[in-house]
């Protein structure tokens, strides 16, 4: 929450234009790949900023890489600096604030960077900006020492020479400890009202009189003719030292006795409980102050939803910057080179940094989006989601229509962006909520949080992470892990930079070395990717999603041997095809195109590896949602999608088609899973070697109520045994047709008669075939089911029906809502009649598990009364 | 569909086509080459292969058209287990190594071993110690990849898919060492065949040589 309110109308953000240093031409790193560019280089190193909050520092919003190494850095505004406020004129409307609490601001800020390992250097009157309403000083421009590798990437001096402590001027050592100097020299700053002078008011007059050794405070100052307040005294002999190991850390002067009565600021993070801990504890500030209501946008917005919704509302940094006239648009001709020397030299014109040194942040507005948000009523900021949780009317039809068209309608962002907040502040209580929610669709902006909480991490994920020694050797899988990583989505800055490349090493290791009974798989790296993309600045909760989306979708894909764990995979995913489009399945079983051909990287690497991360994030919103076999459906869906050609084609065409992914409509394929999803029973996808955690999908259905016709009770002694005589791999691969389950089928009829008895029809129509010999039939069946022997031909020669059981059953071959059991006596006839079935295409055939003696046994048969 | 030319036109009904694998160490350099040779292209940061790829790439030598039909797989040591399945009825192969990395010559001299003990025996070997362009950090010399080829009986080359130097000489010597006779469809020569009991009987078998 930001209780004060952003200004909308001079700016809440800004923007730094950097032009970072230049690789000469052609350079080439030591594993004979080209030189990262140092613009990359910052993006990788920029995620472990943008995680970073704090009442004393301005939020970074975002990092663009621009034309010719330039970087645009994006972050909190505010439009007046400390060298403002102590001008001769500042600016009036402020609250007054004490030198104390700013002093005390800033060393907080500083403290918090330095816990994190952050050294600023660059503490300067002009990168400590004042929030107008509250007078809280905050650091600004905090992070430039950080990004460019501690000044390396650019050909300028970070930081104010004049403000910098002694190490760094003269053997250019940077610790923590040199911002606590230039706090000193600040604070002289601000007591003097200005710039330090002393008589000669040379730089080096000044550096001579701060620099003296033998000087006490009280000498120096009145060197520098500055007002001494007695106060600073103390703070002063602990930070204007010499020595960086004597000098005070941030963390020792707040304890000093002249800020026992600064208070810390008030602020609240987009902390989601996904790892208990005191910062969830509520807050006053959750309680809501009225004057949130009048200006909402201003006041009930974070500066990070502000940002995205400009973004989506077509807000542009580069452009921003070009109005600036800080971007030259230079003629494509002057990039030529002067001259090139035969050894590939290549020298240009000199591009002049003087843009970038200054370090100047430009306000951004946002008032492109005030006007549009302005007549969106104050409730949609404080969503109810107890006690109502849905889309606004005129919302609701925006929903139904594509994602693209949905992520370009900050409206509906905002909706949805409140809506999903308010739901994450309640995980994991919420998730039912969330779960339905997500189905509609996830907004990017908070993608990452949505898809940890549909994957239920929970838990002290930090400290779990914290506690796996990444450092230890794994052999051949290290050798293995470097080969890999860079090859792993590169065309993504911040998987292509070091940084990247070092968070991605880290969580692939821990994820070996906390499964000791799995090993790494090349692939893993694709499927880690995107989470470390999401969670950037936060390793710990992308190593966590990680883990628990392995264990959900892939689990055992990466135990030492995973051929047995495979080949049941793609033999049900064949099943799962047969099932919803017998002709394709079969024409691909003729040509003998096995999924073991193309379909390993898709479900290996759960399409990672086979389509951009942009698209992923869209098929995996959707498949988080469904359960370990959903991504055999997406599978099926992109066959589908290219079925045409695919029947159209011969063995080398369709292996050339998949060699690489065809240009497949990514909507579609989520569209078409979904809808075979709905449609086909659940244990239809049963694999032995699947992640079992949702046991309940086996369980007995309820019992129900009232005589209905299918109400059966199965004892947890036959279910159970049941389900373990699902036959082994091997056994498995003689059935094109895929089985149901007992209790699956029961649940079926059950609601079917239950839509039925309601007056409805249900959404698809379950025609139960039993292939025994008439007088068997007769001693008892499935009531309802039809007898179709399978010692009879379907149709007499001239093609008739040779019975109205079988009239009925054909009618059933195309229907896209009807779903065809076939329970025989033994696996043998069973087999051979389901095969005849999918020869003639019938879709939808199941055959259930065990066949009519497990029905027998289930108690499921009666007499023809 | 892709923009590849299709494979089953008339024009190339008299090509004869052989089925190549390329095996060796991950990172080796084993999909650049496929690259570098079919589409003339070299990516840097090339993606790695998960189970296999699949490629055809058609030479003329001594007047002979010849397609090769190019599978090209995984290099992790844990993806092994797939490797017959590629390279069984394989009539060419060709084993990579890094000439930066002893490692993978070692591995590729078990290559060698495993397809002498595996392959068919008239399969035609090539030994490409590959990233030529990175001559100077090299740690396999030349002569060493050499006597061991000769002493196998393989085709050796250095070759850089990076530069494309030597590249399609490899394929072309190849295709000079196979039989310019039309090999017999349901043979060995049937280009995949995953599981025996499997639709071998099936005459337009996976693969084999298009009659069509």
């Amino acid at each position: 929450m930001a209780p004060h309110g952003h200004d909308l109308v001079t700016g809440c953000f800004g923007v730094v234009p950097l032009h970072v240093a230049q690789h000469p031409h052609n350079c080439i790193s030591n594993n004979g790949l080209p030189i990262t560019h140092n613009s990359v280089r910052l993006i990788g190193r920029y995620a472990d900023l943008s995680a970073l909050s704090h009442p004393n520092i301005c939020k970074y919003l975002d990092v663009i890489r621009g034309k010719g190494e330039l970087v645009a850095v994006v972050q909190e505004y505010h439009d007046i600096s400390l060298q403002q406020l102590i001008s001769k004129r500042p600016p009036s409307n402020l609250p007054a604030t004490s030198t104390k609490q700013i002093v005390f601001d800033i060393t907080s800020g500083l403290h918090y960077l330095h816990s994190r390992g952050i050294v600023n250097r660059s503490v300067t009157l002009q990168n400590v900006l004042i929030e107008r309403n509250t007078g809280t000083a905050k650091l600004s421009n905090f992070g430039f020492f950080y990004l460019t590798m501690g000044g390396k990437a650019v050909d300028f001096f970070v930081g104010d020479m004049a403000l910098s402590a002694p190490e760094v001027l003269v053997s250019k050592i940077s610790s923590t400890k040199c911002d606590i100097w230039s706090l000193a020299v600040v604070l002289l700053c601000l007591m003097n009202k200005g710039h330090l002078v002393n008589e000669s008011s040379t730089f080096a007059g000044i550096i001579k009189i701060l620099f003296g050794g033998q000087l006490s405070v009280r000498e120096k100052c009145s060197q520098l003719s500055v007002q001494l307040q007695d106060q600073f005294v103390e703070f002063l002999e602990k930070s204007l030292v010499i020595k960086p190991s004597k000098r005070a850390t941030a963390e020792q002067l707040l304890k000093l006795d002249i800020f026992s009565e600064c208070k810390p600021g008030n602020h609240q993070d987009e902390l989601y409980p996904f790892a208990l801990s005191k910062a969830h504890l509520v807050t006053a500030n959750d309680i809501l102050d009225e004057s949130e209501l009048e200006e909402p946008l201003s006041r009930a917005c974070t500066l990070v939803e502000l940002y995205e919704l400009w973004r989506m509302a077509g807000g542009d940094v580069l452009a921003e910057l070009e109005k600036f006239g800080l971007v030259r648009g230079s003629i494509p001709i002057c990039d030529l080179p002067l001259v090139v020397l035969p050894s590939g030299e290549i020298y240009k014109e000199h591009r002049d940094n003087i843009l970038g040194q200054s370090q100047t942040l430009y306000p951004i507005s946002p008032s492109l989006i005030v006007k549009r948000l302005a007549h969106v009523e104050p409730e949609v900021y404080f969503p109810l989601t107890l006690t109502k949780c849905k889309l606004a009317e005129g919302m609701q039809d925006m929903a139904q229509l594509p994602t693209v068209i949905k992520e370009r309608n900050i409206e509906y962002q905002l909706h949805r962006i409140k809506l999903f907040t308010a739901l994450l502040h309640g995980y994991p209580a919420s998730i039912d909520l969330i779960r339905n929610e997500a189905m509609l669709d996830v907004p990017p902006l908070l993608r990452r949080y949505v898809w940890s909480a549909l994957l239920e991490v929970k838990g002290d994920i930090d400290d779990y992470y914290n506690k796996i020694d990444k450092t230890q050797s794994l052999g051949a899988i290290d050798r293995q892990i470097d080969v890999d990583i860079p090859r792993c989505h590169q065309y993504n800055h911040f998987l292509s930079s070091p940084t990247g490349h070092e968070k991605l090493r880290r969580i692939l290791k821990a994820w070996v070395i906390d499964h000791p009974d799995l090993t790494y798989w090349q692939g893993l790296d694709s499927l880690a990717a995107p989470f470390l993309v999401l969670h950037s600045g936060n390793e710990a909760l992308a190593y966590a999603s990680l883990k628990t989306f392995v264990r959900k979708y892939v689990n055992n894909f990466f135990l030492n041997d995973n051929s047995h764990v495979m080949t049941e995979y793609l033999w049900v995913f064949c099943q799962l095809v047969m099932f919803h489009d017998p002709e394709l399945a079969l024409h691909l079983q003729d040509m003998g195109f096995i999924p073991e051909l193309y379909a390993i990287p898709w479900f290996l690497t759960m399409f990672t590896h086979v389509f951009p991360l942009q698209k992923i994030f869209y098929l995996w919103d959707t498949m988080l949602l469904g359960n370990s076999s959903f991504p055999m459906f997406l599978g099926a869906a992109v066959l589908i999608q290219v079925r045409e050609t695919l029947l159209s084609y011969e063995f080398n065409e369709c292996i050339l088609l998949f060699s690489d992914m065809p240009d497949v409509d990514i909507d579609r394929v989520i569209k078409d899973a979904m809808r075979m999803y709905q449609i086909t029973p659940m244990t239809l996808t049963y694999r032995k070697h699947s992640y079992h955690q949702q046991e309940n999908e086996l369980l007995p259905p309820k019992p129900p109520e009232g005589g209905a016709k299918y109400s059966y009770t199965f004892s947890k002694t036959f279910l159970s045994e049941h389900v373990a005589s699902f036959p082994d791999t091997a056994e498995l691969k003689e059935d094109s047709c895929g089985r149901i389950f007992i209790q699956d089928l029961a649940k079926l009829l059950r609601y079917q008669e239950s839509v039925e008895k309601r007056g409805g029809t249900a959404s698809s129509t379950i025609v139960v075939v039993d292939i025994r010999s008439q007088d068997v039939f007769d001693v008892g069946h499935l009531p309802d089911s039809l007898n179709v022997p399978i010692s009879q031909d379907l149709v007499t020669p001239d093609g008739q029906p040779t019975s109205p059981q079988v009239h009925t059953l054909l009618r059933h071959r195309r229907k896209r809502d009807s779903l065809t059991v076939v329970v025989g006596p033994n696996e043998g006839a069973t087999r051979k009649f389901c095969k005849m079935l999918m020869g003639l295409h019938f879709l939808h055939v199941a055959r259930v598990h065990g066949g009519t003696s497990a029905l027998s046994q289930a108690g499921m048969l009666c007499a023809t009364s | 569909m892709s923009g590849r030319p299709r494979q089953n036109g008339p024009a190339q009904a008299k090509a004869l086509q052989f089925k190549l694998v390329l095996l060796g160490e991950s990172a080796v350099g084993k999909s650049s080459l496929v690259l570098r040779f079919v589409k003339g292209q070299f990516h840097e940061y090339q993606e790695t292969t998960i189970g296999a790829a699949f490629l055809t790439q058609t030479v003329t030598v001594d007047g002979v058209t010849v397609k090769f039909e190019i599978w090209d797989t995984a290099g992790q040591e844990r993806y092994h287990s797939l490797a017959p399945m590629y390279y069984r009825g394989a009539q060419a192969a060709i084993i990579v190594y890094d000439i930066t990395n002893r490692d993978t010559f070692e591995r590729a001299k078990s290559w060698v071993k495993e397809l002498d003990r595996q392959a068919r025996k008239d399969i035609v070997i090539a030994l490409a110690g590959n990233k030529f362009d990175l001559s100077n950090k090299r740690m396999v010399e030349v002569e060493e990849g050499s006597a061991y080829a000769q002493e196998h009986n393989l085709i050796f080359m250095e070759t850089s898919a990076k530069t494309g130097d030597n590249v399609s000489n490899v394929f072309v010597e190849i295709a000079k060492m196979l039989p310019k006779v039309e090999p017999k469809p349901n043979n060995n020569g049937q280009t995949v065949r995953i599981d025996d009991n499997q639709e071998a009987q099936n005459g337009g078998g996976p693969g084999c040589c298009s009659k069509n």
